[in-house]
């Protein structure tokens, strides 16, 4: 069997495709994503993951339903985030990241485009595996980093470390940096159940 | 900085004379410190679900809130600690919507088992700060005795 991380690094890389492809023609600008990374994480770990220890976020979470658990994340900044919902709104120059924490506008623009990516990612994932796999719901928090990643550790807690596929995601020529980050948390099982769909797929 | 000591889900830490112990970020998870004040020694561990019974079997006891707070507190008298209290915070609903059943109203749940858990190894509670919607960051200075909790907008609060 290849190893699981290439095989992950493999679905990472189908689900981003989507979910670039998807973000470009709702904003209507090239959107560019990084390869994806493909790691393994010790649950301790997770909550530390990438963000600054105390830094405040803009987070949209989707549990996963079907075949497959574990969760999905669309995060940035709280700055990146406002961009975000100001190139979606046309308000380039209005929206301030303290605007966005009080914006219901703001937010759910944000929340859009999460929903989106998450959306076409897992949506990839079907289509590719044959594997019945969805957002059970989404949902957005503005929070702290940390405290928002372990919810997302809590399918996890019989797993002593996880897999952990990230991409990053910009969007380069707007007037302000739009970056945001796409991670793809499956449980134990559920990297199990997709190297093995994806091996099977490969000799059809 | 102070001295101290950082932990994240299922670890636990022990300071003795001074330092801090600090979790990084709390959600629907609890951070608990026992502490003797009186030989000014003090353990924190961060729990994330109530009840090791429901784990399979060999579940890593420091996760859960009934396992985590005995283990904290045998290793606090193995170095001597003799009258226990607690503090704790946590126990946030982060997401209304987006959890599974299985996790709803975590934060309430971890909360009162913790209660629970420490009244039954004769614990007291001294403080608390549970529930709501926002995440919390903890530290606690083992020589004062004080347990800031701090919020991302509400700023910090002291127990």
């Amino acid at each position: 069997m290849r190893n699981r991380l290439d095989g992950m690094k493999e679905v990472a890389n189908i689900g981003t495709g989507y979910a670039a492809t998807a973000l470009s023609s709702l904003l209507g600008a090239n959107v560019v994503m990084d390869v994806p990374a493909a790691r393994y994480l010790c649950m301790a770990e997770l909550p530390r993951f990438r963000f600054a220890e105390g830094e405040e976020i803009a987070a949209v979470y989707a549990p996963l339903g079907g075949e497959l658990s574990g969760g999905m994340f669309f995060m940035a900044t709280t700055k990146a985030a406002a961009a975000f919902s100001a190139y979606l709104l046309e308000e380039k120059l209005k929206l301030k990241p303290h605007v966005f924490a009080e914006s219901e506008l703001a937010q759910s623009a944000f929340q859009e485009v999460g929903n989106l990516l998450i959306g076409a990612y897992l949506t990839a994932l079907s289509k590719l595996t044959d594997l019945k796999c969805y957002p059970l719901v989404t949902e957005l928090s503005i929070d702290l980093a940390s405290a928002v990643l372990a919810e997302g550790a809590l399918h996890l807690i019989d797993d002593e470390e996880c897999i952990v596929m990230e991409t990053d995601i910009c969007l380069p020529h707007s007037t302000q940096p739009l970056d945001g980050l796409l991670l793809f948390i499956p449980d134990k099982n559920a990297s199990v159940t997709l190297t093995q769909a994806l091996e099977a797929s490969c000799h059809d | 900085m102070t001295k101290g000591e950082t932990i994240s889900i299922g670890e636990w830490k022990i300071v003795k004379g001074e330092g801090v112990l600090r979790t990084c970020g709390l959600g629907s998870c609890i951070g608990i410190v026992l502490y003797d004040q009186e030989r000014v020694i003090a353990g924190m561990v961060h729990v994330m679900l109530p009840d090791s019974t429901k784990a399979r079997k060999g579940a890593n006891p420091w996760r859960y809130a009934d396992t985590a707070i005995a283990s904290l507190q045998a290793e606090l008298k193995k170095q001597g600690a003799r009258k226990l209290c607690a503090k704790m915070a946590g126990g946030a609903q982060m997401f209304k919507h987006a959890v599974k059943r299985e996790f709803m109203q975590i934060g309430e749940r971890n909360a009162a088992a913790a209660r629970e858990t420490l009244a039954r190894l004769g614990i007291t509670l001294v403080a608390e700060d549970i529930g709501g919607t926002k995440g919390r960051t903890i530290q606690y200075d083992v020589k004062t005795g004080e347990l800031a909790v701090r919020t991302v907008h509400h700023g910090q609060m002291i127990l």
